[in-house]
């Protein structure tokens, strides 16, 4: 794919950056560009934790520590050539971020930034009290990896020429990776993992190994970039382990547009000279960065490239063509039996038993916590019964995650749809399909073809809901369960969303609706099923059920129905 | 023998106190907006600066003591977390806890760089509560200092019980951070009761700050260690649970101080990580669950 | 006087509409519960009976339409101001503060010095018997029935000129919800303005002076409660809503 203008605009300055400072060949300057771009790659890993997974981690910084140490001691103490050591500094802190991915991911946001804080600390302490990292001296005398150092008073500092190339070669090598990590529909799936976790497991989509894959990319950046100062500056300290790394790598995070990889280099160019020009406040400079880091998170919430992006926005995606699936879908049935669950002492579902033969629509029905989403909850696989079983085609459901359980062919509305941020609708919807042509197909089949090309975040609320629906339709569903999806809908549109279940029905597929009016369900649905305080009160045809006393006490009142 | 036992005691439970306050006010911040003051560490330590500077007012020879410098050590500190709210809190009102997360963040570090900046980072010792002088109980040679320092912890502590659970205005600020929005409905002016909280995190931690800074010196590098211990002691407590987090604050502090005795400070820190660490991973939401209010 | 829409007393709501998000959750609805009377809202699940009490409360910001309680404005007016001009809320799942006790909790609510606070929790514990013998109880340990008490004594304490209850009886034994619906009588006999949201279509009736209607975020039919029991088209426009 040919890059974009935003990307260009980005390339543009960095060539004029490096062209200037190349052009300069001042040794001073070189050193500060090569540590611009050691912090880039550092910050465009973090990125894909702090913006892509929406993971406040304070390791990042203790990363690019035990990436320099990594590389120093392998070349100091067993003797092995720098490249060596650089590959060590990559995977080290990469296989500490997989091992701490899944622990970490699974916290509340406000543990996730104690957690990761507990292990810089330890980090630190091994750094400055173990033999093997030099103690509170640190390691001197680590080879550099490409040119001699350059001296600059008393000072041995950076590596000239052949250091910046190589830093730069891989800054640019990182944006790669990091551009590749988001390609090919994963930049959409990665931001229903963060934005609709819920949603996202019913579409199919495992959060386990995304987490995994994405903690230990930005390790291994982290180290990589840890590993390129250490080369750099033949010394290793516990100071590359502090606090003032993490703080360097999250402010340029910030300034630069939370989650993106060039807004990193960006907000590595403008934010790590910064102290060279504040030599005069020796630490001093830490609260320049304080100050921009609050200005920005106050000011420019969405940092340097969300702001380039309001100017330059990405491109929507190509629309694939409508095509009718012409194939018939066989449908599976769904079953469920005897469902109980219970939360704290309140019973929300005592025994309930129905069944939803394919090919047929049936709507449930009940009160204000009846416990009509609790059920839908159990059978999509959010929640875990505490009794009872579930089929979906004769496949009992109960082990399976709730992520397999859309690969089986079970699909599932919300009432309240979560939706990523920032993606087109085609992308939001296709995070489950195929492909795009199936995806735009589940437009077509809600209506909402004409706004594929559209921001998310353009779309109303009930059009947001009709979003939902087509992305659980793009995963091919042999069984539908739907959370009040006429909600909120005027009259032509409920007409429209009735029509399209019994099309749906027609095809094969098993629908589960759940609603509260019978209006709507009343010409819709085969059979209904009334719930009352966790029970089946009644179920039948909708004739039948509309007739039950029972059920017009329970709607009506024992003051009407008497 | 006894006697060190008996001095090991006094100093767990004087460094407890002292925590439990630090703990207290980050818990009041957490209960008044639901989201982690980074820089309440550096509060603490900004506290400790102004009570060895408030100390030195006077002539060199006439040194005040720490109980007559406290009072505006709490005012100066009072007014600082003011200040914090109205620039990391307010203009973040209706953005995610995280963001007010990382303001705090760069307020902490303006403070701590900024203290560095102006005084120099070397530590600097604070001024004695009262005087210099031994009390000797049934043989056991225990100073007045730890023992004021136990005694203003604790009438500090017992100050923000009394504020809290028998005023009206205490039970109105715990309801507004039980429930904001219902709270505002029946009347209580949330915006005060969140802006009261910052000051009295603020005062509390520059309290705890006056109360460590002749034993344990103060250096501008200090908050990061101490917010990290009340945020730990936040998990050990229950999220946002008020006296769990100061009960687990003490139960740090002892911990420290009988590891530090029978191994090292070094041995001490690191257990703690390591089993903080331990508990998020098989406990993912703290060792006692979230506070009730955050659930209801 | 200047016909500036308001009703005298007791609530009016006048033309209200609730956007959320960019999309129409409500209205335009207008409603007037008179002093002394009680204002049934029915309606499905979503279709606005909540959001109009919220709006009411200052929990949802009203994006056209006035609101007045009295003589006052005060469709732009922040939560806490309209508490104190009159406004009482108990909420859709009642939002106690779990840990404040009962009597603290009626405390925080009451307006007026020690004294005269003191006096209204008497008064309220008067009226509440069931909370007198738990006034030291945290109130996440109280049952139910006696949670959604001490939620309408908490709105009552002040003397609200308009009351908004929620769905006060989801949840409850039937005995408990008739103990909530007497109470509800009660309140309104003595002067409050009660606009009620309701499920139990049969309790509400029993209730109310009058019954709404909602069905998606409009206004279906507003009839004097004698009017509408027993009449079909009532009954349809419950079962369709």
């Amino acid at each position: 794919m040919a890059p974009d203008r935003r990307t260009l605009v980005y390339l543009a300055a960095l060539v004029l950056g490096l062209g200037a400072v190349v052009g300069l060949g001042d040794a001073y300057v070189l050193r500060v560009a090569t540590l611009v771009g050691i912090y880039a790659i550092a910050a465009i890993g973090y990125q894909l934790v702090f913006g892509r997974l929406g993971l406040l981690s304070l390791a990042q910084g203790a990363l690019f520590g035990i990436g320099a140490y990594a590389s120093a001691i392998m070349c100091l103490e067993l003797g092995l050539p720098a490249p060596i050591g650089l590959l060590a500094a990559m995977l080290v802190p990469a296989a500490v971020g997989a091992l701490v991915a899944l622990p970490i991911a699974r916290l509340e946001s406000h543990y996730v930034a104690l957690a990761t804080l507990g292990l810089a600390q330890l980090a630190l302490l091994a750094a400055t009290n173990l033999e093997i990292t030099g103690g509170a001296n640190g390691l001197y005398g680590v080879p550099p990896i490409a040119g001699g150092p350059v001296q600059i008073g008393p000072l041995s500092v950076g590596n000239g020429l052949p250091m910046l190339a190589l830093v730069w070669a891989l800054v640019l090598a990182a944006l790669l990776v990091s551009r590749w990590v988001l390609s090919g529909g994963r930049l959409a799936r990665l931001a229903t993992i963060r934005d609709a976790p819920h949603a996202a497991l019913t579409l199919g989509l495992n959060p386990v190994p995304a987490r995994l894959a994405l903690f230990a990319v930005a390790g291994g950046f982290g180290g990589l970039a840890g590993g390129l100062q250490a080369h750099g500056l033949g010394v290793v300290s516990p100071a590359v382990t502090g606090f003032e790394v993490m703080v360097t790598i999250l402010t340029i995070a910030v300034v630069g547009g939370r989650g993106s990889a060039l807004g990193a280099v960006a907000g590595a160019a403008l934010l790590v000279p910064l102290p060279e020009f504040m030599r005069f406040l020796e630490g001093g400079y830490l609260v320049a960065y304080g100050v921009v880091l609050l200005a920005a998170i106050v000011l420019v919430p969405r940092g340097l490239d969300g702001r380039l992006r309001d100017r330059l926005p990405r491109r929507p995606p190509r629309l694939p063509e409508i095509a009718r699936p012409s194939v018939r879908r066989r449908g599976k049935a769904l079953i469920v039996d005897g469902l109980r669950k219970r939360f704290g002492g309140v019973t929300a579902l005592d025994g309930v038993s129905f069944s939803v033969p394919a090919g047929t629509v049936v709507g449930l029905i009940g009160a204000n916590g009846s416990g009509k989403t609790t059920a839908l909850n159990l059978i999509s696989g959010l929640e875990t019964p505490d009794g009872g079983q579930i089929r979906l085609g004769g496949v009992p459901l109960g082990d399976r995650a709730a992520h397999h359980r859309s690969v089986l062919g079970l699909g599932r509305g919300f009432q309240h749809p979560e939706v990523p941020e920032g993606l087109f609708v085609l992308e939001a919807v296709a995070v489950g399909a195929a492909d795009r042509t199936v995806a735009m197909a589940a437009l077509d089949g809600v209506g909402l073809a004409g706004r594929a090309a559209d921001p998310v975040a353009a779309l109303g609320a009930a059009e947001l809901r009709r979003l939902d629906l087509a992305r659980a339709l793009a995963t091919g569903p042999e069984a539908l369960i739907l959370d009040e999806p006429a909600a909120g809908l005027t009259g032509d549109e409920r007409a429209a969303l009735a029509a399209l279940l019994r099309r749906l029905a027609t095809e094969g597929l098993a629908v589960l609706v759940v609603d509260h009016g019978m209006d709507f369900l009343m010409p819709l649905a085969d059979r209904i099923v009334c719930l009352d305080a966790g029970k089946v009160l009644a179920a039948g045809t909708p004739e039948e059920v509309r007739r039950n006393p029972a059920v017009v006490a329970a709607y009506l009142g024992q003051g009407v129905a008497a | 023998m006894i006697e060190a036992a008996a001095q090991l005691a006094v100093n767990a439970i004087a460094l407890g106190a002292i925590y439990a306050l630090v703990a207290l006010g980050f818990v009041l911040v957490i209960g008044a907006v639901g989201a982690v003051n980074f820089g309440h560490g550096e509060l603490v330590m900004l506290g400790g600066m102004v009570a060895v500077g408030a100390a030195t007012l006077l002539p060199a020879d006439t040194a005040l003591p720490g109980l007559v410098v406290l009072p505006a050590v709490l005012a100066v500190m009072a007014v600082a977390g003011l200040v914090v709210a109205a620039v990391a809190y307010a203009p973040l009102r209706r953005a995610p806890p995280t963001s007010v997360f990382i303001a705090t963040i760069a307020v902490g570090l303006i403070v701590q760089h900024g203290v560095t900046a102006g005084i120099g980072p070397e530590p600097r010792r604070g001024p004695p509560l009262v005087d210099g002088g031994v009390v000797d109980i049934a043989g056991i040679g225990l100073s007045h200092q730890q023992l004021a320092t136990i005694a203003a912890a604790a009438a500090l502590i017992l100050a923000v019980h009394v504020l809290l659970q028998r005023t009206r205005f205490g039970r109105r600020l715990r309801a507004a951070a039980q429930d904001p929005e219902m709270a505002r409905a029946i009347g209580i002016p949330v915006p005060i009761t969140i802006a009261v909280s910052f000051a009295l995190a603020a005062a509390l931690a520059g309290a705890a700050g006056l109360l460590l800074s002749n034993q344990y010196l103060v250096t501008p590098t200090d908050g990061g260690m101490l917010m990290l211990k009340a945020y730990i002691a936040t998990v050990i407590g229950g999220w946002g649970r008020i006296w769990g987090a100061a009960l687990g604050a003490f139960a740090i502090a002892v911990f420290e101080t009988l590891v530090a005795a029978a191994a090292s400070y070094l041995v001490a820190e690191a257990l703690l990580y390591v089993g903080v660490l331990a508990v998020l991973a098989f406990r993912p939401r703290g060792l006692f669950g979230e506070a009730a209010g955050r659930r209801a | 006087m200047i016909d500036d829409g308001s009703q005298g007393d007791g609530l009016s709501v006048r033309d209200v509409e609730v956007r959320i998000a960019g999309s129409t959750v409500l209205g335009p609805v207008s409603v007037v519960v008179e002093p002394g009377s009680v204002v049934a809202v029915l309606g499905a699940n979503g279709a606005g009976k909540s959001t109009l009490l919220r709006a009411v409360a200052g929990a949802d910001p009203v994006a056209r339409g006035r609101i007045w309680v009295g003589e006052a404005e005060i469709s732009d007016w922040p939560p806490e101001r309209r508490a104190r001009a009159g406004v009482g809320w108990v909420p859709e799942g009642r939002r106690l503060f779990p840990g404040l006790t009962v009597e603290e909790t009626l405390d925080v609510a009451a307006p007026g010095n020690a004294a005269a606070r003191t006096a209204r929790i008497d008064a309220m514990l008067d009226r509440f018997p069931v909370l007198a013998d738990r006034r030291h109880e945290t109130a996440w340990r109280l049952s139910g029935g006696q949670q959604q008490m001490l939620a309408i004594a908490r709105a009552v304490i002040a003397e609200p000129v308009v009351l908004l209850l929620d769905e006060p009886s989801l949840g409850l034994a039937p005995v408990v919800r008739d103990q909530v619906f007497e109470s509800v009588r009660g309140l309104a006999a003595a002067g409050t303005a009660v606009l009620l949201a309701e499920q139990d279509t049969g309790r509400a009736l029993a209730v109310a002076d009058r019954v709404v209607v909602l069905s998606r975020g409009r206004l279906l039919l507003d009839w004097p409660t004698e009017v509408a029991v027993g009449n079909p088209d009532f009954e349809q426009a419950l079962i369709g809503a």
